[in-house]
Parts: structure tokens; C-alpha cells; sequence
């Protein structure tokens, strides 16, 4: 699977620790993000479209409230699978930079043989 | 989160206006919690949507329509099929165009026609082109042999005078090759290009000597009557060209979606006949295309005068062999019709979202 993109990951991720409807994942995925994704309606729901025809979630029930309806969806294994695989990816990556500036912070130790300590 | 504030009725008929951008069959089944979704990320006491919300949901809805089913080789099958369709867009458009056409001048109107040009009254031979589609039938005159002096600013005044719009004399020195006695002889020819209410006559007139010792030149008269092109012709035939692609995505997305909730046994078949299909069509394809983009490009560029501006063939022409349409094309358009026939009429399993798991399964 190639590189997630922001929202989706954020989507699966706000999934994963149990099943959501729309209004609650577009503040978890706010919140998850710390405000630098706010999903607007039609993001949201295209991206839902594309993950349930991925059978990476699944729709888990629908609910009444004031006449309104609310439904819940949540993480498949298979998404759990996706989302854990990326996550994995995201840390290698972000991990290696972290690793990369340190060395470049101190420019005597570039050829230090274990020398960096965090 | 907040449960029971006063709802605005105004509010969600607003929302409810701006979810029309989603595809109908889509809206039936998502459209309340997108509502629901809406309504509760708006809060109370708000009585329209903000613009970032309506082109948030628009944009959503619009992506809804074009969006194809997930695989690898989706895109490329909507690809095709939008050229496909857009070439036999492109090819309808300008065969309409073109049959807002004049009808071709009558044979006597061709002969008076031919009298004015040559100067007086002669002999002519009428010939009719059978064309394809019965668009752009021409009449041609011909005038052998006529040793009056015919000269070329004469002739365009007495056009011009008889209301004809000229285009300028072309004039070319040529050489022609005697039949009986087998020897090379120069002559010039005149052409002249001329439009008169949705009519547009070709005349070229070939002079030469049949002797280098003649007194006068024999001529040899050319007249061909036919419809003008109608300003209508460019703009249909890309409006056809558009629409053909913009069809021809949609009708892939939607035979898509079908076809992906079908058993592969009833899969395989319809997308081979698919290929066949668009195969067949393909020289036509092709064709068309090129024939719609060249002629916007003519367009596009200085203004063609005299016999460059005839006779460019329009995009219909490419489905036509002779004056018929292609066999290929004929077997191409009948089995994409059994193509989406086919798909609509095999029986897809119900779309999962029906199928709903219990909660914690």
C-alpha cells in the first residue's frame, strides 16, 4: 500500500479506539491533529466512502437522536492492519530524521561510532 | 456533545439544498448522516452555512459523481472509455452541425450559376457526389473546350456584382500532357473561391493551347457548387467532444460500480467485450479526435482564403468508409451497446452498507 494520506490516517486512527460517527470524528481528528485538521463535511464523508469500499472500516450500527441520525463506524481488522503498518512506516521515517539532526547539530561527531545519546 | 438544542429548519433545508451536488442514489443513502453531521458541526443558533462548508460539500458531492471504483485499472478503463465516447461525441456534434447546412443549389441554378461565371452561356455537364450521410453534397459543372477569352478579374466582377463574396485569384502555372500526341504543354489555372447565402462555388478554369501557334487559348471550366460550412460546425462538434468524455467517465464509473459487486464469471466477459468494442472503434477514435483538434486549431489560426478553406474533412468522417459508416465502427458502436446492456441487466449483490453487522461483531 503506498503512502496514506493525512486525513485517512487521521480517520483510522481516530477508529481505532472504538467505533465514531461523523460530528465525533471530524473533533477527534481535530483534536488527534491539534487543530491542524478540521474536516469539513464532503472531506470527510468521500474519504469514508473510499475507506469502507477498502474494507478498511465498516459501518458498526446507526443510531436515533432527536430525530436524527447518527452512524458509527468502525475499524475492520484489515484497517487495523493498514493503520498499524503505517504507523510503523511514519515512525521509521520520522524516526531516521530525528537521528539525522542530531548529527547534524553536532558537526565534530558526524563520524562518532555510537557516540549520540539522546 | 450537545444534544437538544433548537434545531433551525432553515438551517438544514440549506444543507439539505447543497447536498443536491451528490450523485441521488448516493444521497438516499448517506444523505441523513451527512445532514446529521452538518447540524451538529454547526451548533445552535446558526441560520446558513459558511461559504467554507457549501464549497466543502459541493466540492464532496461533485467528487461523488466522478469518482471510480478502487483498482488498478479503473482509471485507464474510464480513460478509454471517455476518448471512446468523446470521439463519437465530437463526430455527432459536427454531423450536426453540418445538417443545418443550405441544401445544395439545383441544377439549374448550377447552370445559371456556371453561365456567369464563364462569361456566357455554354455547354456544361452536371455531375452529382454521392456523400456520406447525405451532408455536403456537391454539384459539379464542367465546360470543355471553350475558346471565348475568359479572364479571372472579369469573372470575380461579375460575381461580386451578382452579390457573391470573392475571395482573392489564385492563379498557377502548370503543365498538362497532351493525350494524342503525347507532348507537354503549359497551363494556367485560375481558382476562385467565392460565398453567397450558405452557398460556396470552387471554379477553377485551366487555359492552354493546344498548338504553341493557337490564336486563342482553349479553356477547360470547373465549377463545384456546395454548402458552406455553418459557423455551428466547431463549436457542436468540441461541445459533442466534451460531453462524449464527460459521458463516457460516468458511464464507466457507474458500469464499474456494478460490475464490482458481480461474481468474476460474469465479470470477465463483459470486460472483454469491452476491449473488443473499443478496439474496433479505435481507428474512428483516433480519427475523430484528430479531425476536431485540427480543425480548432485551423480555427484558432490566421484565416484560411480560396480553396485551403474547403473541403477539411469534420470529425463525422471518421466513422464513414466511402460514403457508408465502417463496418468496424458499426460492429464497435452494436457491441458497446450489448456492453451496457449486459451490465445493467446482470443482477449485482446489494451494496454492503445494507448489510449491516450487529454492534461488537
Amino acid at each position: 500500500m503506498t503512502a496514506m494520506r493525512e486525513p485517512t490516517f487521521l480517520i483510522l486512527t481516530a477508529l481505532a479506539a472504538g467505533s465514531r460517527h461523523g460530528y465525533g470524528l471530524i473533533q477527534e481528528v481535530s483534536a488527534l491533529s491539534g487543530g491542524d485538521v478540521v474536516l469539513g463535511a464532503g472531506t470527510l464523508y468521500g474519504a469514508l466512502d473510499r475507506l469502507v469500499e477498502q474494507d478498511l472500516i465498516i459501518v458498526d450500527r446507526d443510531e436515533a437522536v432527536d430525530g436524527r441520525l447518527r452512524r458509527y463506524y468502525r475499524l475492520t481488522d484489515q484497517g487495523a492492519g493498514a493503520l498499524a503498518t503505517e504507523a510503523d512506516r511514519l515512525q521509521r521515517n520520522a524516526s531516521a530524521a530525528v537521528n539525522r539532526l542530531r548529527r547534524r547539530a553536532q558537526p565534530g561527531s558526524a563520524l562518532a561510532f555510537g557516540g549520540v545519546t539522546a | 456533545m450537545t444534544a437538544g438544542w433548537p434545531m433551525s429548519a432553515v438551517l438544514r433545508r440549506r444543507y439539505r439544498r447543497l447536498l443536491l451536488a451528490y450523485p441521488r442514489a448516493y444521497r438516499r443513502r448517506h444523505g441523513p448522516e451527512i445532514l446529521t453531521t452538518l447540524m451538529e458541526a454547526a451548533g445552535p443558533g446558526r441560520e446558513r452555512p459558511t461559504a467554507a462548508e457549501a464549497r466543502d460539500v459541493v466540492a464532496g458531492g461533485l467528487r461523488q459523481r466522478f469518482r471510480l471504483p478502487v483498482g488498478r485499472l479503473m482509471m485507464l478503463a474510464a480513460l478509454l472509455t471517455a476518448l471512446t465516447l468523446g470521439g463519437l461525441g465530437a463526430a455527432v456534434g459536427s454531423a450536426i452541425g453540418w445538417s443545418t447546412a443550405q441544401r445544395p443549389p439545383t441544377d439549374a441554378a448550377v447552370g445559371e450559376l456556371t453561365d456567369l461565371a464563364m462569361g456566357g452561356p455554354n455547354r456544361h455537364d452536371t455531375q452529382h457526389q454521392p456523400e456520406a450521410l447525405g451532408l455536403r453534397s456537391q454539384t459539379t459543372a464542367t465546360v470543355a473546350g471553350f475558346t471565348t477569352a475568359w479572364s479571372p478579374t472579369q469573372a470575380r466582377s461579375r460575381l461580386e456584382a451578382a452579390g457573391w463574396r470573392v475571395d482573392p485569384v489564385e492563379t498557377v502555372q502548370t503543365e498538362a500532357t497532351t493525350v494524342d500526341t503525347n507532348t507537354t504543354i503549359p497551363m494556367g489555372t485560375n481558382n476562385i473561391v467565392a460565398d453567397r447565402d450558405g452557398i460556396t462555388l470552387d471554379l477553377s478554369i485551366m487555359a492552354y493551347r493546344v498548338n504553341p501557334s493557337d490564336q486563342h487559348e482553349t479553356s477547360y471550366g470547373l465549377l463545384m457548387a456546395m454548402p458552406s460550412e455553418p459557423a455551428s460546425v466547431l463549436p457542436v462538434t468540441l461541445a459533442g467532444g466534451l460531453l462524449g468524455l464527460l459521458a463516457g467517465w460516468l458511464l464507466a464509473g457507474r458500469t464499474g460500480y456494478r460490475l464490482r459487486r458481480t461474481g468474476t464469471w460474469q465479470r470477465a466477459p463483459i470486460n472483454v467485450l469491452a476491449v473488443a468494442a473499443m478496439l474496433l472503434l479505435a481507428p474512428s477514435t483516433l480519427d475523430a479526435w484528430y479531425l476536431a483538434v485540427r480543425a480548432a486549431a485551423v480555427a484558432a489560426g490566421p484565416e484560411l482564403v480560396g480553396g485551403d478553406r474547403l473541403r477539411a474533412p469534420s470529425a463525422y468522417t471518421a466513422y464513414i468508409h466511402d460514403v457508408s459508416p465502417s463496418s468496424f465502427a458499426v460492429a464497435g458502436l452494436m457491441l458497446g451497446v450489448i456492453v451496457v446492456g449486459l451490465s445493467i441487466a446482470v443482477r449485482p449483490r446489494p451494496a454492503r452498507i445494507h448489510l449491516l453487522g450487529k454492534p461488537g461483531q
